[in-house]
């Protein structure tokens, strides 16, 4: 989710609507699937948070674009290319890399101080989002006067790169940006473990940028004065360029720029770049009427689709229509892609609720079946349930009950440095709870029967979720009998034959503690909680309990 | 006025009266009745201004080990002046002074001790021990002794301050209450009334003449201990409960998953920004796919150029092993997919299915943040079904919980198009808040598991509906280890609905 800028005033001025209120335009935006993210009536800056698959909303003008046709101001009307009779030479290497590259040619520009900034903008809301940060798709932008064709696309030894980077005055090689430079330091993890970096240099050998990471200061800076520039976009995924290219043609189009064409030679063919050739797309007017539950005609239906910037339609049939999507919707892949935008331009609000019924009988799962019982026993023999937290720690879950950390999920990586691990039983959070209410009145009768994450090599995921229910009282004074018969009277209800074998754990107080063996299976443990484990919580009121695995 | 005493009120009185200022403690061990009693007569008469209750604080102290170690073998001082006083020991060489039983920081404490209580002093730069000191010591010895059985009556603060900064003894602090006599007061006594109706009373024959001692009846006693449910299980037991009565069928599922069920399975290309490392726990672990070779092509294919959807598909080379990624799953989506994998023939045209479960998000936890939470979701597959439907379905589910006033906005999601987002009116608020998401499957992500029906889906948040019904603001009041005890126990049983 990106948000963008806009000045509402300017907004208004440019689609000749001085009317129009932000209430007005917010209930648009509602319609079309946007929403406001703030609008500040002084600076008149009005953000507008765009969802994650239309890029070609990133710019004001791309916002402008789709404004316009969706109030029916203006039909779209796709831009024509010429060829600039210009090559860009992909050498092996960059294949062997991995990365390919698009390009485009932009003449006669007037840009103002305006349009730098959304250009640079743009280019920092694409790499963010649809480029995931440059790891997939990474954007440059040169003046063309400083550039000699062709230009190549290679790769080399970092040590062997050597031009001066964006915002410094003297050359660095490949090696010395990414660690020193502020921009080579923030995208360094880009090219861990690459013994090559990529670049273009022009005819002259002037080293243009080094993709991903940085432009040459020389020919990398657009200013009010340049009128043409040389774009290109690299990274691995051929669709994400041609898009990413197409989008930035179409904002430069409507900069009144003129669209020019190279040709990229790679080893085994050679492209011509932007690709600006239109998907068709066949939608059926029966499907969009079954799908959305309307009944939309053959005469709406055209007016719909020019609202959402559809305006090469050809009808095949009645029913059947062949569509252009214009080069900048990339996120049209299907026809009910082009159903959803009918939709928002019938607006929801028009869609009459059906209560058409599919029949079937509602059925819960044994299990849950089971821990409703469990659960509504336990309150019945006045334990209050705890509603615990599944990840945990190895301190808490292991090492506080004197527990050797094995056979667990652990978490990688965690935002949170209180956890590291899935927790495998819920004692330990049992007694977070009590800790957490040492000052409040005794005793404390708590549970919980929820499900704990267990190791299971077996399984596709390694693991599986295991049913769990542990009690535990706390008081100035316990006693075993109550907890174990607390535990017998939860299985005579369940009809369940249970045996307590005397055994030792390392948390247990040792002579007070047993296995705990329902219908012939160890599935737990009861007993008395040892003083060192109750220290190591920092917790001064005995306590017993006991956990089972319910497998029942 | 004539008070109306029983028994026991006349015992404590009489104790009270004689004594003029007791301890609770000693009130209850000099009666030798049941203590229940006892302290409802000493309310009794608290009440009618007979006595008056003192609480004060009593300290009392505890050895610790040093404490202990110390009562047993000797203080340090004496084996530092036993060991000095028929030496001449220059104050330059206390630093490497050696002395059997005491390590070289004791030697150093045991000397400032020895100088504080005036066991040595020093002369010409020795150190001189007094004749007296084994006296001075003994007394000391004797205090802690006394300390140590609580005997206080002949110990100063200043003794006190000592054993605790040299932690020999631990400060406990007691409440003690007490109670004096406050003025004389003529009763009857009720011999007669009974208190407590039992077997033989009724097993006897004159129960005409019984005289029961009357209850204060209006008086509202200390609330009992119950067990409980916890609230936001409540809700989601609400919540099941609205699946349920609409006719669909309870599926679960795994929290730790491989990405292949929460992404990959459902048309979320590998490239997403939904995969990005900071909303997801990625688990250091690899697992296993499925063994379904066909099903995993059709996978690949749809990823790759749509497949026979007539989708464009993403256009990229799916990786089978970054699938094999272990997660812990971000939505219950991964339970509906998994569901579809074993769907029967009947059931992948027309059928009704929802989970209640926990899912995971990869954030630093705070007041309002939380690493992990509840969702609900439930999918409807049918063949003519379709937005109007959804809405329809969107409408009655959210009319049960008492939210009539809709109203929903297209949006985006990976793997539904239509895709809408669910904003609900509260009354009460006077706001739009956004409720559910939902929307219809794209055909992609179903195409794999040969539906060809619609689906239709909506997903809620079981904390947000639950902090709205209990009328909570902080979800970590409610949910989680470290809850409120009081707040479990006494919370009021969420509405339903809202009103």
């Amino acid at each position: 989710m990106a948000i963008i800028d806009i000045e509402f005033n300017k907004l208004k001025k440019e689609i000749k609507k001085e009317e129009l209120t932000i209430e007005e335009l917010e209930e648009i935006l509602f319609d079309f699937g946007l929403e406001i993210d703030s609008y500040d009536k002084e600076t008149d800056l009005l953000k507008v948070e765009i969802t994650a698959e239309r890029i070609d909303l990133l710019s004001f003008v791309g916002f402008k674009r789709a404004l316009e046709a969706y109030l029916g101001l203006k039909n779209y009307i796709p831009f024509s290319v010429k060829s600039s009779g210009n090559k860009v030479i992909v050498d092996k290497s960059a294949i062997e890399y991995g990365n390919y590259t698009m390009c485009a040619i932009i003449k006669n520009l007037s840009l103002n101080d305006e349009k730098i900034k959304e250009i640079i903008s743009v280019q920092e809301k694409l790499h963010l989002t649809y480029g995931r940060k440059r790891k997939s798709v990474s954007i440059g932008v040169y003046p063309l006067d400083k550039i000699s064709f062709p230009i190549t696309f290679k790769t080399d030894s970092p040590d062997n790169i050597k031009f001066i980077p964006l915002e410094e005055t003297k050359e660095m090689t490949g090696k010395e940006i990414i660690e020193n430079h502020p921009t080579g330091k923030e995208y360094s993890y880009l090219l861990e473990n690459k013994f090559k970096y990529l670049f273009f240099k022009d005819s002259n050998n002037k080293i243009l940028s080094m993709p991903p990471i940085i432009n040459s200061n020389d020919t990398g800076k657009v200013t009010e004065n340049t009128k043409d520039v040389f774009l290109e976009c690299t990274g691995s995924n051929f669709l994400k360029l041609k898009n990413t290219m197409n989008i930035l043609c179409s904002m430069f189009s409507d900069f009144n720029g003129e669209v020019y064409t190279l040709e990229i030679i790679y080893p085994d063919k050679t492209i011509i770049s932007p690709d600006i050739t239109e998907n068709k797309i066949k939608i059926s007017l029966k499907n969009v009427n079954k799908i959305l539950g309307c009944k939309i005609n053959k005469s709406e239906i055209n007016l719909l689709l020019e609202k959402m910037m559809f305006t090469k339609i050809n009808f095949i049939t009645d029913d059947l229509i062949e569509i252009n999507v214009p080069i900048f919707r990339t996120d049209i892949m299907h026809e009910n892609d082009i159903i959803d935008d009918i939709s928002r331009a019938y607006t929801f609000s028009k869609i009459e609720p059906t209560f058409s019924d599919v029949h079937s009988i509602g059925e819960r799962l044994k299990i849950s079946i089971l821990q409703e019982e469990i659960i509504n026993s336990m309150v019945s023999m006045g334990f209050i349930e705890i509603l615990p937290f599944t990840l945990s720690s190895i301190k808490d879950n292991f090492e506080n009950f004197n527990l050797k950390a094995e056979k667990y999920i652990p978490l990688g990586f965690s935002a949170e440095s209180s956890i590291n691990m899935v927790g495998n039983w819920l004692y330990p959070k049992l007694f977070k709870t009590l800790i957490n209410n040492q000052h409040k009145s005794f005793p404390q009768k708590i549970f919980s029967c929820d499900f704990v994450v267990s190791e299971n090599k077996k399984e596709d995921n390694l693991s599986e979720n295991k049913l769990h229910l542990a009690a535990i009282i706390s008081n100035s004074k316990i006693s075993f009998t109550e907890i174990s018969s607390n535990l017998l009277s939860l299985t005579n209800v369940f009809g369940k034959k249970l045996i307590f074998k005397e055994k030792e754990f390392p948390f247990y107080i040792k002579g007070r503690s047993a296995a705990v063996i329902i219908n012939d299976k160890e599935v737990g443990h009861i007993g008395e909680i040892s003083p060192k484990i109750l220290k190591n919580h920092n917790y001064f009121m005995p306590v017993c309990g006991f956990e089972i695995e319910i497998d029942f | 006025m004539i008070l109306k005493f029983n028994e026991i009120d006349v015992l404590v009185y009489n104790l009270i009266k004689d004594k003029k200022k007791i301890v609770l403690n000693d009130v209850i061990s000099l009666l030798d009745k049941d203590s229940d009693s006892i302290r409802r007569s000493i309310e009794f008469l608290k009440d009618e201004n007979v006595i008056l209750e003192e609480t004060s604080e009593i300290n009392t102290y505890d050895l610790t080990d040093i404490g202990k170690k110390t009562l047993d073998k000797g203080f340090i001082e004496d084996v530092f002046c036993d060991f000095i006083k028929d030496k001449e020991v220059l104050l330059s060489s206390l630093k490497t002074l050696k002395i059997n039983l005491l390590n070289d920081s004791e030697i150093s404490l045991a000397f400032g001790i020895s100088k504080r209580f005036n066991l040595v002093t020093i002369n010409e730069g020795k150190i001189i021990v007094n004749k007296n000191y084994k006296d001075i010591i003994s007394i000391n010895k004797q205090k802690l002794k006394d300390i140590s059985l609580n005997n206080l009556n002949n110990i100063d603060q200043n003794t006190i301050n000592d054993f605790l900064q040299r932690k020999m003894i631990l400060k406990k602090s007691i409440i003690n209450k007490s109670y004096s006599f406050l003025k004389e007061v003529n009763f009857s006594l009720e011999k007669d009334k009974i208190i407590n109706l039992t077997s033989e009373i009724l097993k006897s024959n004159n129960l005409d003449k019984i005289d029961f001692k009357e209850y204060e009846v209006s008086k509202l006693p200390k609330p009992s201990e119950i067990g409980r449910v916890h609230p936001l299980r409540k809700i989601m037991w609400y919540i099941r409960d609205l699946y349920l009565e609409m006719g669909f069928k309870e599926m679960t599922g795994p929290y730790v998953d491989t990405s292949f069920w929460p992404m990959d399975s459902m048309y979320i290309s590998q490239d997403h920004p939904m995969r990005d490392i900071q909303d997801t726990f990625y688990l250091p672990l690899k697992g296993k796919l499925v063994k379904n070779k066909s099903f995993l092509r059709k996978i690949k294919e749809v990823h790759e150029t749509g497949g026979k959807t007539g989708s464009l598909g993403h256009q990229y080379t799916w990786n089978e092993e970054l699938s094999k990624n272990l997660v812990l799953r971000t939505h219950t989506t991964s339970v509906t997919f998994r569901t579809f994998y074993n769907l029967s023939k009947e059931d992948k045209k027309n059928s009704k299915y929802f989970c209640i479960g926990k899912v995971f998000r990869n954030e630093s936890i705070d007041a309002t943040h939380l690493a992990e939470f509840y969702q609900a979701e439930g999918f409807v597959i049918g063949k003519n079904i379709g937005l109007s439907d959804l809405i329809g379905f969107i409408k009655e589910f959210l009319g049960k919980l008492g939210l009539s006033k809709i109203k929903i906005k297209p949006t985006y999601n990976p793997y539904t198009e239509p895709s809408i987002e669910v904003f609900a009116f509260s009354e009460k608020t006077n706001t739009w808040r956004e409720v559910m998401n939902s929307g219809i499957f794209r055909k992609e992500t179903l195409e794999p598991y040969g539906i060809k029906s619609n689906v239709i889906a909506w997903g809620i948040g079981i904390e947000r509906i639950g902090m709205l019904l209990l009328e909570k603001k902080n979800i970590k009041e409610v949910f989680g280890d470290d809850c409120d005890i009081d707040f479990l126990r006494n919370y009021i049983i969420p509405k339903r609905k809202f009103e």
